[in-house]
């Protein structure tokens, strides 16, 4: 390549190629084989960053942590037995998973300076790993909120949510504007748990189904939307009934559109809180919420509070 | 695909927008871009559902409703194609308090000459606290652009980069710009106007005591002329080529459909006001995605 040109982007050097740029094939045997990820040597320093600005595909960064948790896992790699460190870790912006794949000694509640570490994505979420090529310095404990303070789940715009591609433990405010196809009394294959269309499994055809209550919503924050799924522990709760009776009324109805139709009167256009993990890929965000509440809003407080702001600047 | 934002403003500053934009990609979706920068796609209103009328034919059904907030009037149409929104509107008893999702449209019959509306998805009957929380989500939105129209009436050059570089975000960035050049350089101060209107209206200090689920206010605006249901000559075309591609019942494929219109001599710009338009005056739905029918 000649004539490219470098620029930053989100603390990531990146070549770009213009319309000046000349590209011509080289023979194959030019590079040596590039091994990906694990075992390439950092080139230059750390760039430093906060938890909440990690983003998938970084590489050689630098974070300031709590470690709030940390356990050892046995995985395999390659074939062989491997100890994995993993757990999560937090500064003031957010938490984070992480996955150390050499034993620095973790301890909770410790705070740590990670020099060298990289971000993957996992099952939608970015989080932090960091191998023998990265630098660990123990830090006085007070220079981070305690861990009581930090593991919280913060709350987040479903903008910063895409830009971020996911996140671990969020807290999303917003309007349930639509269910979604799939809400309600649900049957689930046996074998798969996929759910049923018209008693059909994808991938197993006819199979008698296992009744299952759900919501698939979206919710949407004025920002931008995600699908928010609630359990069938959730919704029994939002509708303050069991899956048995769910499943008498739709049998005396001879629908089980009955339970969804009191789903939507129920959600809704309502405003709701709701706290969980949120992954990401290409057909946008979801959310698989782990506690929800219905909204109250002190409206008039809030627009008092607005309009003097208003009339201030005025 | 990435779900578009429901947009929260006011029916006043929505129908003062008169800019169509289209995004990216494959089937690029339609914007309408207010004076504000707000480039609106879907929106979420709730306001007093009033006046819903059959305006098509008892064959072919096309509900109309008027939804009025604290500054204007929002208007919706259902034909048979949004049969749920349409059903729901048929039932309604208005006045009624109605929360609505749907697609941005503009109708624009002859230049010079533009009418929004919403064409529905959802429909639903609320109560005044779901109204009233709407009317502060579309106030914190209103002022946001603002501030981010204020910042940007400063900058000289205005460029994207440079808003997202004091904290826009790119999405808004990109709407203000494209507003910037079209509007030019609106007046704010009309708009904060509007957002003490709505944030007063929420206040029982400055409220007229009012029944719940009496209309409201209604701006004097002029009653919108109907859109024309007769197809012009190049809607004509269009529908023909639909009609001749769809030959599985599913649809015509919109691939199909360019090709087509594109070797009669239609341009892509032509075929997609057309397609606007005859989804408009509800002569043609997309049954699936990236699928035209004919009604
Ligand atoms: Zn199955």
């Amino acid at each position: 390549m000649q004539n490219a040109y470098t620029k930053e982007y989100r603390g990531q050097v990146q070549v770009n190629f213009g319309s000046r740029t000349a590209v011509a094939k080289e023979a194959p045997t030019a590079l040596p084989e590039y091994k990906p990820g694990v075992g390439q040597p950092y080139a230059g320093k750390p760039t430093p960053i906060r938890v909440v600005d990690l983003r998938e595909g970084g590489s050689n960064v630098a974070v300031t942590a709590r470690i709030l948790s940390v356990e050892r896992r046995e995985v395999e790699v390659d074939g062989a037995p491997k100890a994995v460190f993993s757990g999560v870790l937090a500064d003031e912006t957010g938490k984070t998973q992480f996955s150390a794949w050499k034993d620095f000694t973790l301890k909770d509640d410790e705070v740590l300076r990670i020099e060298g570490a990289y971000v993957k994505s996992w099952r939608g979420i970015p989080q932090i790993s960091f191998d023998e090529r990265a630098t660990i310095t123990r830090l006085k404990p007070d220079l981070l909120p305690p861990s009581e303070r930090l593991n919280i789940s913060p709350r987040m715009w479903i903008e910063d949510l895409a830009e971020r591609g996911g996140a671990a433990d969020v807290t999303v405010r917003g309007i349930l504007i639509d269910l979604r196809e799939g809400s309600g009394l649900v049957y689930r294959c046996p074998e798969c748990r996929r759910v049923l269309r018209k008693g059909a499994c994808r991938l197993h055809g006819e199979v008698k189904g296992e009744p299952d209550l759900r919501v698939k919503a979206v919710l949407d924050d004025g920002s931008g939307a995600l699908t928010a799924v609630f359990d069938r522990e959730l919704t029994e709760a939002l509708l303050d009934k069991t899956l048995d009776i769910c499943i008498a009324a739709a049998k005396e109805a001879m629908s089980t559109e009955i339970v969804r139709d009191e789903l939507a009167d129920l959600l809704v256009a309502q405003p709701i809180e709701a706290r969980g993990n949120v992954t990401s890929d290409d057909y946008g965000l979801m959310m698989i919420v782990e506690t929800a509440k219905l909204l109250k809003v002190d409206v008039q407080a809030e627009a008092r509070e607005m309009l003097e702001g208003l009339e201030g600047s005025a | 695909m990435i779900r578009e934002v429901a947009w929260r403003l006011f029916a006043s500053e929505y129908n003062d927008a008169n800019l169509e934009t289209e995004g990216t990609g494959e089937r690029p979706p339609s914007y309408i871009v207010t004076p504000l920068g707000a480039k609106v796609n879907r929106v979420f209103v709730v306001g007093v559902i009033t006046d819903v009328e059959n305006v098509g034919t008892d064959g072919q059904p096309m509900w109309r409703a008027r939804v009025s907030d604290p500054t204007g009037t929002f208007h919706v149409y259902a034909g048979q194609y949004q049969p749920e929104a349409a059903a729901t509107l048929s039932k309604l008893k208005p006045p009624v308090f109605g929360a609505i999702v749907g697609k941005s449209r503009i109708y624009s019959p002859q230049p010079g000459t533009t009418y929004t509306s919403i064409r529905p998805e959802t429909i639903k009957a609320v109560d005044e606290t779901v109204r009233d929380f709407w009317i502060l989500e579309a106030c914190r939105s209103l002022r946001k652009r603002l501030d981010a129209m204020g910042e940007a009436q400063k900058m000289d050059p205005l460029t994207k980069e440079g808003l997202v570089k004091i904290g826009v975000k790119e999405a808004i960035a990109d709407g203000i710009v494209q507003a910037m050049n079209h509007y030019g350089r609106v007046d704010l101060s009309r708009y904060t106007a509007m957002l003490a209107e709505g944030l007063r209206y929420l206040l029982p200090e400055y409220r007229e005591p009012t029944a719940p689920g009496e209309p409201v206010v209604e701006a004097a605006a002029p009653a919108k002329e109907e859109p024309p249901r007769e197809p012009d000559e190049s809607e004509a075309k269009v529908l023909e080529i639909i009609a001749s591609l769809d030959k599985d019942g599913k649809g015509a494929p919109w691939e199909g459909i360019l090709e087509s219109a594109t070797s009669k001599g239609v341009s892509k710009d032509s075929l997609e006001e057309s397609i606007n338009t005859l989804l408009d005056k509800g002569l043609i739905y997309e049954p699936i995605l990236g699928r035209m029918k004919k009604i």
